[in-house]
C-alpha cells in the first residue's frame, strides 16, 4: 500500500458522506430518452405517457442504480429491459382497468 | 489473539476513509471498458478495503497473525459463499456487518462494504423491505456507484428482496469449535507486516 501523508489540521479531502440516492438522477438521464420514446409509442395521450414515465422512474428508484455499472452496455441494456417491462405491465393493468374502449369514466385532460 | 470486535473494524475503516486512503487498483486504473471487463471476478478494491481493515484491525503483533476470519483473496461473490458455509449471512443489517450488494444482471454479489449504522427500515411493498444504512466502503464515488476508485462513507439503501445480504463475520468466532469439520480449512492467512 502506498504511504499517505496526513495533516490532521487540514480539512478532509473527501466529501463527508456520499448519497447513493443521487445516483438516480444520473441514471435517469441515461435511460430517459428511450423511456420517453417507448411511452410515446404506447400511447398518444400525454397523461398516459406521463403515467408510464412515472412508473419507469419508480422502477428505477426501486431497482437502485448503484447496483448497476452504467458504463457497461450490458447493464444499461438490462436496466432498459427492466424498466420497459415495468411500463408495459403498468400499461396492461391500466388498459384492463379502463376496459377495451380505453375509457374509465374519469377526466383525461392530456388528450 | 484479539477477540472479534466490530468497534475495531469500524474505527480502522473510519480512519482510512477520513484519510482518503488510496485503494486504487492498478488493474483498472486505465478505466477502459475492456480493462474493467477483464477484471470482473477478480478481487476488487472494495473487497480489498474490507479485507485490509479487517485484517489489520484484528492483527496481534505478539502472535504475528490476525484473528480476522475471512481468508485473503476472496472475491465479493466468494464472500457470500463463505458466509453461507458458516451460516453467517443475514437479511437484516447490524453495525459492523459486511454488506453484500447483489447485481441482478450478473446474478452475483458485485460490491461490498462495512455497515456503520442502520438509519431506517421501510418497505417498498409488503414483500419488498429495505434498510437505509451508513456504510464505509472502497471503490465508490460521491454518488455511491461502483468502481469509483475512492474510499468513502456512503448512505445507501439495501434490500434483501433485491438479493442484498449481510455477512455477520462476528458469528464466525469459535467456528472451529462449532464446526469441527471445517477446522482444517486455512482460514487465517499470515502476512508480513
Amino acid at each position: 500500500m502506498t504511504a499517505v501523508r496526513v495533516d490532521p489540521l487540514a480539512p478532509p479531502t473527501v466529501p463527508v458522506t456520499a448519497e447513493s440516492v443521487q445516483a438516480f438522477a444520473s441514471a435517469w438521464r441515461i435511460v430517459e430518452k428511450s423511456m420517453t420514446a417507448f411511452a410515446s409509442r404506447v400511447s398518444d395521450s400525454r397523461a398516459d405517457q406521463e403515467d408510464l414515465l412515472q412508473e419507469a422512474r419508480m422502477g428505477l428508484w426501486m431497482a437502485d442504480p448503484t447496483r448497476y455499472d452504467l458504463r457497461s452496455k450490458e447493464d444499461v441494456a438490462y436496466l432498459h429491459r427492466v424498466l420497459i417491462c415495468r411500463m408495459w405491465d403498468a400499461w396492461g393493468e391500466e388498459r384492463g382497468r379502463k376496459g377495451p374502449s380505453g375509457e374509465d369514466g374519469g377526466g383525461d385532460a392530456g388528450r | 489473539m484479539y477477540r472479534f470486535s466490530t468497534q475495531l473494524l469500524l474505527s480502522t475503516a473510519g480512519a482510512l476513509v477520513a484519510m482518503g486512503a488510496p485503494f486504487e487498483d492498478p488493474r483498472i486504473a486505465g478505466d477502459s471498458e475492456g480493462t474493467r471487463a477483464a477484471t470482473d471476478g477478480a478481487m476488487s478494491t472494495d473487497v480489498t478495503f474490507v479485507q485490509h481493515c479487517g485484517y489489520w484491525s484484528h492483527y496481534d503483533p505478539k502472535a504475528r497473525t490476525s484473528a480476522w476470519p475471512l481468508p485473503h483473496g476472496l472475491t465479493a461473490g466468494e464472500m457470500a459463499t463463505y458466509g453461507t458455509l458458516y451460516g453467517a449471512l443475514r437479511d437484516e443489517p447490524r453495525a459492523g456487518d459486511i454488506f453484500l450488494q447483489w447485481a441482478p444482471r450478473v446474478k452475483s454479489v458485485v460490491h461490498v462494504g462495512i455497515v456503520v449504522e442502520v438509519l431506517a427500515s421501510g418497505r417498498f411493498s409488503p414483500t419488498h423491505p429495505y434498510h437505509d444504512v451508513y456504510t464505509l466502503e472502497g471503490d465508490t464515488d460521491a454518488l455511491g456507484r461502483r468502481r469509483g476508485g475512492r474510499s468513502m462513507r456512503v448512505r445507501r439503501r439495501l434490500s434483501a428482496a433485491q438479493g442484498d445480504r449481510y455477512l455477520r463475520w462476528t458469528a464466525m468466532e469459535f467456528r472451529d469449535v462449532l464446526l469441527p469439520q471445517l477446522a482444517q480449512a486455512p482460514l487465517i492467512v499470515r502476512r508480513t507486516a
